[in-house]
């Protein structure tokens, strides 16, 4: 898992400073998702610095409302929660219900 | 009214209220029990500072969440939004933003109401004889300042704030002077390839 999280966070960084380099706007680094031939990469990072990333197949459309509700789940159970460390791998239970059932309500779950 | 306002107006009609009495009364036992176990005032106000910012740590992220907002462009931009959104979502209250400086780079929020002090007089005996009395020593809302030093610190602003005045202390009115430091570059985690 620690492995798979480096990987994640340089592939994010390295997408950001590309999509800095490229944009017409400079402050703007950040992207929503990008699709290549297997998957869909969705992407949604808060000024905070915080990055919910999700998974998806190609198929599917822009789901950043979903993850501005994991955003809002985060901050629920894990921002409000005093045994929660922020920087921390996130063992709250309540929040993992929350966010299976979460993705299991959407359309696009098969 | 401006468009953080309407904003400041909106996200505050979806959050869960709770009694202000019981706030201020819950504050001001804290502070309380602080200044019997400190006993010195300027002890109080560094802990209350140093509980505001661990506050603040947590709180940007909620505010991020309920009000949806993306990167400020400039200083000003955040001075609008911690004062029209950012107070009405957890205070229930709004602020002005006065007394830019000339580089823009300081300005100060004045607060016409603060819900942590309401009905508070403080003492003007001292805690510990010799000491300052706490009505002229004591940063009674201290906590604000710390709540926002440690919110703007995760959105990369580094920022001092003081309370200059105070209507506990007997001015006319309260103000917080925010001084800005430096941005705060992003790190990458030591040990990538």
């Amino acid at each position: 898992l620690e492995e798979e999280q480096k990987l994640m966070y340089g592939l994010l960084y390295s997408m950001k400073g590309f999509c800095s380099k490229i944009s017409p706007d400079p402050r703007c680094d950040s992207f929503n998702y990008f699709v290549t031939q297997t998957y869909k990469l969705h992407l949604y990072e808060t000024p905070s610095g915080l990055k919910f990333v999700l998974l998806t197949d190609p198929t599917q459309g822009d789901l950043s409302d979903v993850l501005a509700s994991m955003h809002a789940l985060y901050v629920q159970w894990v921002v409000k929660n005093p045994l929660c460390v922020p920087s921390a791998q996130v063992t709250c239970d309540a929040f993992r219900t929350h966010l299976q059932a979460l993705l299991v309500a959407l359309p696009c779950f098969q | 009214m401006s468009s953080s306002a309407k904003l400041g107006e909106h996200v505050f009609s979806q959050v869960e209220k709770i009694n202000s009495e019981l706030f201020t009364l819950t504050y001001g036992a804290i502070v309380m029990q602080m200044l019997r176990d400190y006993e010195d005032v300027n002890e109080v106000n560094r802990q209350l500072d140093r509980m505001g910012y661990n506050i603040g740590v947590r709180l940007i992220d909620e505010f991020l969440a309920r009000s949806g907002v993306g990167r400020c462009h400039d200083l000003k931009d955040t001075a609008e939004l911690i004062s029209k959104v950012g107070f009405k979502l957890f205070l229930g209250i709004t602020c002005t933003v006065a007394n830019w400086s000339a580089d823009e780079k300081n300005f100060s929020l004045l607060l016409d109401e603060n819900p942590l002090a309401e009905f508070v007089e403080l003492p003007t005996t001292p805690v510990v004889s010799g000491s300052a009395p706490p009505s002229k020593a004591l940063l009674y809302s201290n906590v604000l300042c710390g709540v926002l030093r440690g919110a703007l610190e995760m959105v990369q602003l580094s920022v001092e704030c003081k309370f200059v005045k105070d209507v506990l202390r007997g001015d006319d009115t309260t103000e917080i002077r925010v001084e800005f430091k430096e941005y705060l570059a992003d790190e990458v985690p030591v040990g990538d390839e």
